[in-house]
């Protein structure tokens, strides 16, 4: 029987790491005998943002983190971040593929599937948005929480943008401090933002691009049964989380909705321009880690036909 | 010695002087914030001030061993006899300088692999973590060389003051 | 490993580290890298552990340190050395004497008092410990007051921080716990004021217990004018400056981490205004507090890896889930809970014991019909009190820092032991009146 220890990135109230530990009871389940993966505790076990580089050294054998936190070293993952297509149209397409050879040849991982994916994001503010002559969100003057995963295209709305660890978000935004963020479509009401957010702008941009990647000598140590089996069970967990967050984004829209939050959306021609920008932000960044004009030009080329859908 | 403990003063200096920035630079970015006018230089000023505190806790930590400034808690060095009580306490640096001189080798061997990886710590900018991490190996070598002061120079780190002391 | 075996390991290192005199920072990393090296170490040689456990400990230490959550610690004991150096704080305190008269003990109720008013902007124990330390305790013992009628009450009330809203850790509990944040944060209201309430009383008693210990010296008696100038110029201004932290926060402009260094600034332009800015005195304002801050922040370093062991080895999640595992009353639960987090809290950081504990805490208090509010509560107060437990809560250590040479560890242990003692009674008070908790936030609904 082989052991597999595993961390995961976010506490174990979020929804994420509920469904890493259901697949992870699923896959023990179904792999009496064969494989056992033994979670060794989240962010408290290992810090969330040095995760990944502890699945390459080996320090751990597997990973449940947004590939964001590792973006520097495979710059390929904003490639999910930018994506159009759905993780199972991903696969299907040959983009996994390509993501999971990106993860090997640079980080010494396997990059397993892309769980919980079809999460979208918002810009939620606390006062009436305000739109450009051409139809595009105005951020001028709005002080909003950055990120850096998206601080180039703030930067393009014009926002003022501020930095601060998660856990002031709350009380800057009941004082004033900012008076947006950018957050998924699930998790608002859980952090009681909406106490203070009262207008979400659509339509969404960007993907979460949560991932489970294994350290790539312990997968090879591993039987070929517990391989096999791992692998179709993060296959299938893909499809499965896919769907199940489908449920909760419709759900926490109403519970949103219902507490008086007010969607304001872009026209449809206005709201397919502000995803581009946002689009074009991360493939801009990736282009540039990976050399896209030069020694990476293929691969920026495959992933932006098999997650961008160009022609 | 007298060069490497210039060199702790020099780094205690600058740590200083990164603390007083410190402030000045939340000040500043919280203003710009207020005004409007924050942009990712102000971020650049948080990330900054951020990365300052291991800067400055690897920057001043050889001048504080010399100060004897790092807490610890004297309960077998006091309750010895008299005469034992120097030879244990540089026996105890001694035992400092062995720790100190693992932490560089370990710390040096991250930093490299850091590099090697091209790791970055990423917040407002993509910060190298070697150049985070490469602070540590420095640090815990001078802080080698200054608790070796403690086992052959005339003075002792613990004061073998009756009682749990220090 | 089992889990009682790896806690025993790793406790057994770092207690045997520290008995032999290595300083604290220094004794948890040795203990890290020999427990990280086999923990975290993974396949492979010992070399190779070596390498991959202790590099592990060097990243890990990364975002522990670099966090701006940390950031009132070196910005609120600067403002204090500054608010000493440049005898801005012995102008103050030496015309609250003069108001005060002959009121025993003054100086340990003006700390309990700015301890309440800057738990209250803070939300930071461990800045507001640093800043009534790096103030305070000089001016008392230059006053001859005992130790402990300085360090005491500022270990008290360095854990009302985190009590009194606003607080970040309040916050954060609630937010883990997926409790009503302001519900929480009202229902520390009314246990803040009571437990600062009882260290005055404290207070009160050890004074009149032994008058020596906080000496009736004479004061100059004075008339109305120059009480009334006294007032305005030796104290308002002073005050002038914590009264504006809280406007700064009120008013949106910086949060409550970032209001530190307006503080800061403050007692800068103040000590101008007042011709008493010296260079002498910003340099040994900032080398002390420089001096306090290394020393804090390599324990953190250190401590923070630690606590990483403990719950990546399964020690602390075995420890949690073995205790919870009785089938007692609730009452029982209750305290065994609470044991816990005091036993946790001697050698992990707040954050990491929420993560570990309220997974399995919270539904437990549900199926044992608490009032989760009520627990939350509960929980806060354990958090602050392992924060000052001997011989390892982190606020014993900046205290150490911060006050006067010839402070032994044995004079803050004892000095803390009564407020720890006051802070039980509350929990004591909060089991049979859960009203003191609940009776608040019942207000609003
Ligand atoms: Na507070
Ligand atoms: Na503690």
């Amino acid at each position: 029987e082989d052991r597999v220890s595993a961390v995961h990135a976010f506490p174990e109230f979020l929804v994420y790491t509920k469904t890493f530990l259901a697949m992870v009871a699923d896959i023990n389940e179904r792999g009496k005998g064969v494989v056992q993966i033994d979670v060794r505790g989240g962010p408290e076990a290992i810090g969330m943002f040095e995760q990944p580089a502890a699945v390459r050294d080996g320090v751990v054998d597997m990973v449940h983190t947004p590939g964001s936190f590792y973006g520097a070293n495979v710059p390929e993952i904003d490639a999910m971040v930018a994506s159009r297509v759905t993780p199972m149209e991903a696969r299907a397409n040959g983009g996994a593929a390509l993501m999971d050879k990106a993860h090997q040849e640079r980080f010494n991982v396997r990059h397993l599937g892309w769980i919980d994916g079809g999460i979208k994001f918002h810009i939620y503010m606390n006062s009436e948005p305000k739109f450009r002559d051409d139809g595009i969100l105005d951020l001028t003057g709005v002080k909003l929480r950055d990120n850096p995963i998206y601080h180039a295209f703030f930067e393009q709305l014009n926002a003022t943008t501020a930095s601060m660890p998660a856990t002031e978000v709350y009380s800057a935004l009941e004082k004033g401090v900012v008076d947006a963020a950018a957050w998924t479509e699930i998790g608002i009401p859980q952090l009681k933002w909406n106490e203070f957010l009262k207008y979400r702008v659509d339509p969404t941009f960007y993907n979460t691009d949560i991932g489970v990647i294994f350290n790539l000598d312990a997968w090879n140590a591993l039987s070929p049964e517990s391989q096999k089996l791992i692998e179709e069970v993060v296959i299938e967990w893909e499809g499965k989380s896919y769907a199940d967050r489908q449920a909760e984004v419709a759900a926490d829209a109403k519970t949103l909705a219902d507490g008086g939050m007010t969607f304001v959306a872009h026209s449809a021609e206005a709201g397919e321009v502000y995803r581009k920008m946002a689009d074009d932000a991360a493939w801009a960044r990736m282009y540039e880690r990976i050399e896209g004009g030069g020694a990476g030009a293929e691969t920026y080329k495959a992933l932006r036909k098999t997650y961008a859908l160009d022609e | 010695m007298r060069l490497i403990d210039r060199i702790c003063d020099l780094l205690a200096i600058l740590a200083g002087i990164y603390l007083v920035g410190i402030m000045f630079g939340i000040v500043i970015s919280a203003l710009a914030r207020t005004l409007n006018l924050s942009g990712s230089w102000s971020s650049h000023i948080f990330t900054f001030t951020e990365f300052g505190l291991l800067y400055i806790v690897m920057a001043a930590s050889p001048w504080l061993v010399r100060h004897r400034g790092h807490v610890f808690i004297e309960l077998l060095s006091a309750a010895l006899p008299l005469r034992m009580q120097q030879p244990y306490s540089r026996v105890i640096s001694a035992l400092c300088v062995v720790i100190c001189l693992v932490l560089v080798w370990y710390t040096w061997g991250a930093t490299a692999r850091a590099w090697k990886f091209g790791d970055a710590e990423m917040r407002s900018l993509d910060m190298p973590k070697y150049l985070l991490l490469g602070a540590m190996p420095i640090g815990f070598g001078l802080m080698a060389a200054q608790f070796l002061r403690f086992v052959f120079g005339p003075e002792t780190m613990h004061t073998g003051e009756a009682g749990v002391h220090e | 490993m089992e889990w009682y075996e790896a806690l025993v390991f790793l406790l057994g290192m770092i207690l045997f580290f520290m008995a032999l005199g290595i300083p604290v920072a220094l004794a948890f990393l040795a203990a890290n890298m020999i427990g990280a090296a086999y923990f975290m170490g993974g396949r492979g040689d010992i070399a190779s552990q070596m390498a991959r456990g202790i590099g592990q400990l060097a990243n890990n230490a990364i975002p522990t340190v670099t966090s701006f959550n940390l950031m009132p610690v070196p910005m609120f004991l600067l403002m204090g050395e500054i608010f000493f150096f440049t005898g801005l704080a012995n102008r103050m305190f030496g015309a609250v004497d003069r108001l005060m008269g002959k009121l025993p003990a003054r100086l340990s109720f003006v700390t309990v008092a700015g301890g309440t008013a800057f738990a209250t902007l803070s939300g930071s124990s461990m800045g507001s410990t640093a800043l009534l330390g790096s103030l305070m305790v000089p001016e008392m013992q230059k006053r001859g007051y005992k130790k402990h009628m300085a360090i005491g009450p500022i270990l008290g009330t360095g854990g009302l921080a985190m009590l009194i809203p606003p607080s970040a850790l309040a916050v954060l509990l609630a937010t883990l716990a997926e409790l009503d944040i302001g519900d929480l944060l009202i229902a520390g209201i009314m246990p803040g004021l009571m437990l600062a309430i009882f260290y005055a009383i404290l207070i009160l008693g050890m004074a009149l217990y032994d008058p020596s210990a906080a000496p009736v010296y004479e004061v100059e008696s004075s008339n109305w004018t120059e009480k009334l100038r006294l007032l305005f110029v030796d104290i308002l201004p002073m005050v002038s400056i914590v009264i504006g932290v809280i406007l700064v926060i009120m008013f949106g402009i910086a949060t409550p981490s970032e209001s530190a260094a307006f503080g800061c600034l403050g007692v800068v332009v103040l000590a101008a205004l007042y011709r008493s800015l010296t260079w002498e005195g910003i340099v040994k304002s900032v080398a002390g507090a420089l001096k306090v801050t290394t020393m804090a922040l390599l324990i953190i370093f250190g401590s923070a890896t630690f606590s990483a062991l403990l719950a990546f080895s399964g020690a602390s999640s075995g420890l949690i889930r073995w205790a919870t595992g009785f089938d007692l009353e609730p009452t029982t639960m209750l305290l065994i809970m609470f044991a816990i987090l005091l036993v946790l809290g001697m050698f992990m950081d707040q954050l990491s014991m929420m993560l570990l504990t309220v997974p399995i805490f919270f539904p437990l208090a549900q199926t044992l019909g608490f009032d989760l509010i009520w627990f939350g509560v509960i929980v806060l107060l354990a958090l602050e009190i392992s924060f000052t437990t001997p011989p390892f809560g982190l606020l014993l250590f900046v205290m150490k820092g911060v006050s006067a040479p010839g402070t032994s560890m044995r004079d803050i242990y004892v000095s803390a032991i009564p407020f720890i003692g006051c802070s039980m009674l509350l929990v004591a008070l909060l089991i049979v009146f859960p009203g003191i908790a609940l009776w608040l936030p019942g207000l609003g609904q």
